[in-house]
C-alpha cells in the first residue's frame, strides 16, 4: 500500500522564511492517491508548564454551545475541532506525597504514581509515557517512530536536565527532546532526505544491506564487552542497544520514497537567547510540521522548555519576571498573555497541518489528535488539580470535537482522558490506562 | 525549582579528619604490580581519626571503587576523530545536547548519559560522513599499503590491524579482527577496494569500543582490583590531559612496555602537560564547574540595562578564563587566589561597559587600583558570574549565595517543605531589593533555608544584575554586608572582598575544589573505597600545597586512576 500525502492548498510563503524556504511548498503529490485507504492516525503531545489562571482559561456555556475563554481566543477559528475539560484531576501526581512540578509530570504522562519521592530531583514515572505506549502501536510505519522535540533553552531546568525531558521509556530511560535546530534538522532529514537513502536503488540497497551488517556486528560487540561491566552500566549498555535496534529496524527498511523538498539547514550556531524564543520555536514548528506532513513520524512529544518553564521569560511580551516566577505571584494578566501565546502557537501547528490532504482527501488535522496537557492546574497554587487538558484536531472521526466536557460535578482524573486517547488512536479496547485506582474506565461522554 | 537537590554522597565521611597523604612522592613505586585482590597495605589503618595514614596511601591500594563506564562526550568525540581521521569541521556533524545533573556540573558524568535513538542516528550519520570524507580526501592518513602492489586481502589486513588498534585505542582481539574483515568484505563486494575500507571506518565508528571508555586490563585470578595495563594507561592519561585519543607517542610507549613504572608515567604526564591542550582542560574544567556557559545566553531588560549585550556577555566569559588563566599558568595557581587576585581582565568592550577607560580588544590585565571603585577579588568579582547569577531586572541575592555554596562549598541544600509558597517579592516604591528579600522570608518556614544562602548573596548587593558596580540602590547607599552560617568560615563579612578573605581560609571551599575536579576527572562522584578516600586525600594536599597545576600532578599517580575495581557482575 502506498502512503500517500498530498497538499490541498496553495501555502503560506511566510512560515518558512525562518529558515529560508517557504518549504511546505514542498510537498509535491508526486505519488498516485489511494483515495479508498483509510488515513493513519496521529499524536502531537504538547506540553506546556506552570497551569493556568482558572478565570480565564475555562469556557463558559453547554457541551456544543461554548465561548471561548481569553486564553483560548487565538483557537476560535478551530473551536469546531477542539475539546475543552474542566473538572479533570491528575491525583497520581499526589501519590505518595505532593509532587511538584517533577512528581505532577512524571505522574501526567505515565498516569501512575511516581517513584522515588523522597526528593523532586529524583522523582520518576511509574511506567512509560503515553507517546512512547502509542508510538509502540503506529509508530513503526514511518522512519521516525517517535519525534521528541520542542524549545528546551540552555540552562533549562535550573541545571538539572532531567526536568527538561518529556518522554520515557521507563525510569531509567529517560527520551530528551531534539530542539537545537540543526539536530532536529539532521535527525528528520537522515543525508537531507526524509528517508535517509540515496536516490539511486542499486545504492540504496548496497547501504541498508551495509547498515544492517554494521549495526549488527555493533550490536554482538555490544553483548560481547557487556559481560565486563557492571550492573549499572549494564542497564546504560542496553539502553544503548535497544536504541541501535529501533534505529537499526528503520534505516535498513524499504521506505516509500517521500517526494518532500527539504529546506535549507539551519545554521549550528542559530541563537538559542531566551529573546529568540519566537523565532527558534517558529523553525522548529515548521520542521515538526513538515515531519508529520511528510509522514516521518506520526507521533511528536513536543515540550515547551521544562518543567516550571524552567527559567523562560517572555521577555518578547514585556516580561521581566520567569514564567515561572509569574505563576507563584498569581500574575494573572502575565500568566495569561503566556497561554494565549501558547495557543497562539498550537494555533499556527492546526493551520499548517489543516493544509494537508490525507489519504482519503480530507484534511490531515483531522486525523491529527493534539493533546495539550500541563503538568499543574491552578498555577499559582501549584495544584495537580483541575488539570487544564485541552484536545485538538481529529481522531479521524473518533471522537467528536467541538466540545466543551464540564466534570465539574464528577470530575474525572487526567488518566481517564488519556485511556480515549490511546484507545482512538491505537485501535485498541483497553479499559484503564497507568494506575487503575487513578483510571476506573474512559472519560464518560468523551 | 531553584532549591530542588539532587543527593550527593555525604561529604563528611569522605573527609573524616586525620588524612595526610603522600604527596610528590611519585605515587605507587610499581605501577605494573598486581595487588592480588588482597587488603596489601591498603586498608584504613583504624586510627583514631578512622581514615586513612600515610602509610595506608601508599602502595597498591586494598580497593578502589567501581569505575563507571564513560561515553565519549561530543567534544571528546570531536577530537577523537580529528585526531584518528583529520578535519571533520565542515561536515556539519550535530549532536544532541547533553545533560548535566544539579550538583553535578560537568558533561562526563556517566550516570546521566543517555543514548537516545536520535544520538544513534546521528552516530550513524556521522560514521558514514566521516568515512566517506576520508575516504575521498584524506585516504593516505589511515591507509599505508598499496592494495594493487601488497594485494587486496593483505592489505585490508594491514590496514584493519593499525587502524582498528588506533581506534579501539588497543591492540585487536581475533574477534574484533574478524568483525571487521567481514564488513570490509560486505563493502568491497559493493564496490572496490575503497569501498571496503570505508565501510570499516564506519563501522568502527560505531563500535562500542570505540564510543565508550571500557576499561579492559585482565585480571589475574580472583584479583579484583586490577592495575591498568598500558594501553588503558594511555587512554586514562589522554582522556584526562587532552580531551581526545592517544598520540602516537603515547601508542608507542604503551607498545614498548614504556607505561609500566611511576617514572614512565610521569615523564608521559609532563610531556602531555607542556601541550596546548594540557591548558585547555584546565580552562574547561572551570568552564564547566563555575557554569560559564550560562554567561554566554544571559539577556538583561533593556529598559534597565541598556549597555548589557551578547558582546558584553561573551566578553564577560572570556574575562573570568583570562583570570583563570592567570591564576593557575602565571600565578599559585592556589584556590585561595582564585578567591582574592586583586586584579581581572578586560578587552575594550568590557572597559567600556565597566568604566574603565584605555582598554584594547586583546584581554589585558586591570588591577583594583585601576577599576574605578569596583571592588576585585577574584572569580567572586567577575561580572559574568554575578550577572548569571540575576533576574533579567534585579539582582538575586538567593542564586548568588546558592551558587556560593553549591559550587564552591559543595553543600546540598535542602527542598522548600512540600506546599511551601514560594512567590518571590514584589518590592514597594523605594524598598531595595535586599529590604524586600529579607521581608520576604521572614516566614519562618521561608527563612529556614533561605537564611542559608540570602545573607551570603547580599554581600554581593554592590553589582547590580547585570553584573556592573553600583554604589546606589533605589537612592540609598549599596548595603553590602553578609552573613555566612554553617561553616568552616562561619561570621558576618562586608562585601566580596571579606567573603573572598574567608573563602580563601576554608577548608571546605579546599575540599570542595578537591571534589570537582575529581569529578571532572573521573566522571563520577568520589566512592568510600580506602583507594577513593586516599586520592581525594592526595589531591586536596596538592591543591593546598602546590596549587591547581600540582593537583593535576598527582591525578595520574591516585589508586583511582591507575587501579581498576572488577565490577559487581562484571569481569
Amino acid at each position: 500500500m502506498f502512503k500517500t500525502i498530498s497538499r490541498r492548498a496553495v501555502l503560506r510563503g511566510a512560515g518558512g522564511v525562518a529558515i529560508g524556504l517557504p518549504f511546505l511548498e514542498a510537498m509535491q503529490p508526486s505519488r498516485a492517491l489511494a483515495q479508498t485507504a483509510a488515513p493513519p492516525k496521529r499524536l502531537v503531545l504538547w506540553y506546556s508548564a506552570n497551569g493556568q489562571m482558572p478565570q480565564y482559561w475555562y469556557p463558559t456555556g453547554t457541551e456544543t454551545n461554548f465561548t471561548l475563554n481569553t486564553a483560548h481566543v487565538p483557537l476560535q477559528p478551530y473551536q469546531s475541532k477542539l475539546i475543552l475539560f474542566d473538572g479533570v484531576n491528575n491525583d497520581a501526581g499526589k501519590d505518595p506525597v505532593y509532587g511538584g512540578h517533577q512528581g505532577s509530570f512524571a505522574a501526567m504522562t505515565s498516569g501512575m504514581p511516581f517513584t522515588q519521592p523522597q526528593s523532586f530531583n529524583t522523582m520518576r514515572p511509574g511506567g512509560p509515557s503515553i507517546d512512547q505506549l502509542v508510538a509502540q502501536k503506529i509508530g513503526g510505519a514511518t522512519r521516525i517512530p517517535l519525534l521528541p522535540t520542542g524549545v528546551v533553552p540552555p540552562g533549562s531546568g535550573d541545571g538539572n536536565a532531567l526536568q527538561a525531558i518529556g518522554s520515557w521509556l521507563d525510569q531509567t530511560q529517560l527520551i530528551p527532546p531534539i530542539s537545537q535546530p540543526s539536530a532536529l534538522f539532521d535527525y528528520l532529514f537522515m543525508n537531507g532526505t526524509a528517508s535517509g537513502m540515496p536516490q539511486n536503488t542499486m545504492a540504496a540497497d548496497n547501504l541498508r544491506a551495509l547498515r544492517k551488517s554494521i549495526l549488527d556486528s555493533s550490536l554482538e560487540r555490544f553483548q560481547t564487552l557487556r559481560a565486563r561491566v557492571g550492573t549499572a552500566d549494564k542497564a546504560r549498555l542496553d539502553n544503548h542497544m535497544a536504541a541501535i535496534r529501533q534505529v537499526e529496524t528503520q534505516v535498513t527498511a524499504v521506505q516509500q520514497q517521500m517526494a518532500c523538498t527539504i529546506p535549507t539547514r539551519p545554521a549550528d550556531n542559530y541563537s538559542l537567547l531566551n529573546s529568540n524564543i519566537p523565532n527558534w520555536a517558529q523553525v522548529n514548528l515548521d520542521l515538526m510540521i513538515l515531519a508529520l506532513g511528510c509522514d516521518i513520524t506520526r507521533v511528536v512529544n513536543w515540550f515547551w522548555f521544562a518543567m516550571g518553564s524552567g527559567g523562560v521569560t517572555f521577555s518578547w511580551l514585556g516580561h521581566t519576571n520567569t514564567h515561572h516566577n509569574l505563576a507563584h505571584s498569581s500574575a494573572l494578566k502575565e500568566m495569561t498573555e503566556i497561554n494565549t501565546w501558547f495557543s497562539t502557537q498550537l494555533a499556527y501547528v492546526m493551520s499548517g497541518l489543516d493544509k494537508y490532504t490525507d489519504v482519503g482527501g480530507g484534511s490531515m488535522l483531522d486525523n491529527t489528535l493534539i493533546l495539550w496537557w500541563n503538568e499543574l492546574g491552578n498555577g499559582s497554587a501549584h495544584l495537580s488539580s483541575r488539570a487544564p487538558f485541552v484536545l485538538a484536531g481529529g481522531a479521524g472521526g473518533a471522537l467528536k470535537m467541538g466540545r466543551f466536557l464540564d466534570y465539574t460535578s464528577a470530575p474525572i482524573e487526567n488518566n481517564q482522558i488519556l485511556l480515549t486517547v490511546y484507545n482512538v488512536l491505537t485501535g485498541s479496547q483497553d479499559t484503564t490506562y497507568g494506575s487503575t485506582k487513578y483510571c476506573p474506565g474512559p472519560a464518560p461522554g468523551l | 525549582m531553584k532549591m530542588q537537590r539532587i543527593s550527593v554522597l555525604a561529604m563528611s565521611c569522605l573527609w573524616a579528619a586525620g588524612c595526610t597523604g603522600m604527596i610528590g612522592d611519585g605515587g605507587p613505586s610499581a605501577l605494573g604490580t598486581s595487588s592480588g585482590g588482597s587488603a596489601g597495605g591498603g586498608a584504613p589503618a583504624g586510627g583514631a581519626a578512622g581514615g586513612p595514614t600515610a602509610d595506608s596511601c601508599s602502595g597498591p591500594p586494598g580497593d578502589v571503587d567501581e569505575t563507571a563506564l564513560r561515553r565519549l562526550t561530543n567534544a571528546e568525540y570531536i577530537n577523537t576523530v580529528t585526531d584518528l581521521l583529520g578535519d571533520v569541521s565542515q561536515l556539519n556533524l550535530s549532536f544532541p545536547v547533553e545533560l548535566t545533573t544539579e550538583g553535578f556540573p560537568f558533561l562526563d558524568n556517566a550516570a546521566a548519559q543517555e543514548t537516545p535513538p536520535a544520538l544513534v542516528q546521528q552516530y550513524l550519520v556521522a560514521a558514514e560522513k566521516i568515512a566517506a570524507d576520508t575516504v575521498a580526501n584524506r585516504l593516505s592518513k589511515v591507509l599505508t599499503c598499496d592494495p594493487v602492489a601488497a594485494g587486496e586481502q593483505a592489505c585490508a589486513t594491514t590496514f584493519i590491524s593499525s587502524f582498528g588498534a588506533k581506534a579501539f585505542r588497543r591492540p585487536l582481539d581475533a574477534d574484533q579482527t574478524q568483525t571487521l574483515t567481514s564488513i570490509w568484505q560486505v563493502g568491497r563486494n559493493q564496490g572496490n577496494f575503497n569501498s571496503g575500507v570505508q565501510a570499516v571506518i564506519a563501522a568502527v565508528l560505531q563500535m562500542p569500543e570505540f564510543l565508550y571508555r571500557f576499561e579492559l586490563s585482565p585480571a589475574v585470578g580472583s584479583q579484583t582490583v586490577v592495575p591498568l595495563d598500558a594501553w588503558d594507561m594511555a587512554t586514562h592519561l589522554s582522556y584526562l590531559l587532552w580531551n581526545s585519543m592517544p598520540d602516537d607517542a603515547l601508542f608507542a610507549a604503551a607498545q614498548a612496555g614504556k607505561l609500566q613504572t611511576a617514572a614512565d608515567v610521569s615523564a608521559q604526564v609532563m610531556r602531555m602537560l607542556n601541550e596546548p591542550r594540557a591548558q585547555q582542560m584546565v580552562l574547561r574544567f572551570h568552564d564547566e564547574w563555575l557554569q560559564l556557559a550560562n554567561i554566554d545566553t544571559q539577556e538583561k531588560d533593556p529598559n534597565v540595562f541598556p549597555a548589557f549585550s551578547t558582546a558584553v556577555a561573551t566578553a564577560m566569559h572570556q574575562e573570568v578564563l583570562a583570570l583563570v588563566n592567570d591564576i593557575v599558568f602565571h600565578g599559585d595557581g592556589k584556590v585561595a587566589t582564585l578567591f582574592t587576585a586583586p586584579y581581572t581582565f578586560m578587552n575594550d568592550v568590557l572597559g567600556q561597559f565597566y568604566g574603565v577607560t584605555g582598554r584594547t580588544a586583546t584581554f589585558a590585565r586591570v588591577d583594583q587600583a585601576m577599576l574605578g571603585g569596583r571592588p576585585a577579588s577574584g572569580i567572586l568579582t567577575a561580572g559574568g558570574l554575578l550577572a548569571a547569577n540575576a533576574h533579567m531586572d534585579n539582582t538575586s541575592p538567593t542564586k548568588r549565595g546558592i551558587f556560593v555554596r553549591e559550587m564552591l562549598l559543595c553543600e546540598q541544600l535542602p527542598p522548600p517543605p512540600p506546599n511551601a509558597n514560594i512567590t518571590p517579592p514584589v518590592p514597594k516604591p523605594n524598598q531595595t531589593n535586599r529590604e524586600a528579600m529579607i521581608n520576604h522570608v521572614a516566614n519562618p518556614v521561608c527563612a529556614s533555608c533561605h537564611r542559608m544562602m540570602d545573607p551570603v548573596g547580599f554581600g554581593f548587593e554592590g553589582f547590580d544584575a547585570s553584573g556592573a558596580w553600583r554604589t546606589t540602590d533605589m537612592g540609598q547607599p549599596v548595603d553590602q554586608s553578609g552573613m555566612i552560617t554553617g561553616s568552616d568560615v562561619a561570621g558576618s563579612f562586608n562585601g566580596p572582598v571579606e567573603l573572598g578573605t574567608r573563602l580563601a581560609s576554608s577548608e571546605e571551599a579546599m575540599k570542595c575544589a578537591t571534589t570537582q575536579w575529581f569529578r571532572f576527572a573521573f566522571g563520577r562522584d568520589s566512592g568510600m573505597s580506602v583507594g577513593d578516600t586516599c586520592a581525594l586525600t592526595q589531591l586536596h594536599d596538592a591543591l593546598k600545597q602546590g596549587g591547581e597545576l600540582a593537583l593535576v600532578r598527582v591525578l595520574p599517580q591516585t589508586a583511582t586512576f591507575l587501579y581498576r575495581k572488577v565490577p559487581q557482575g562484571g569481569l
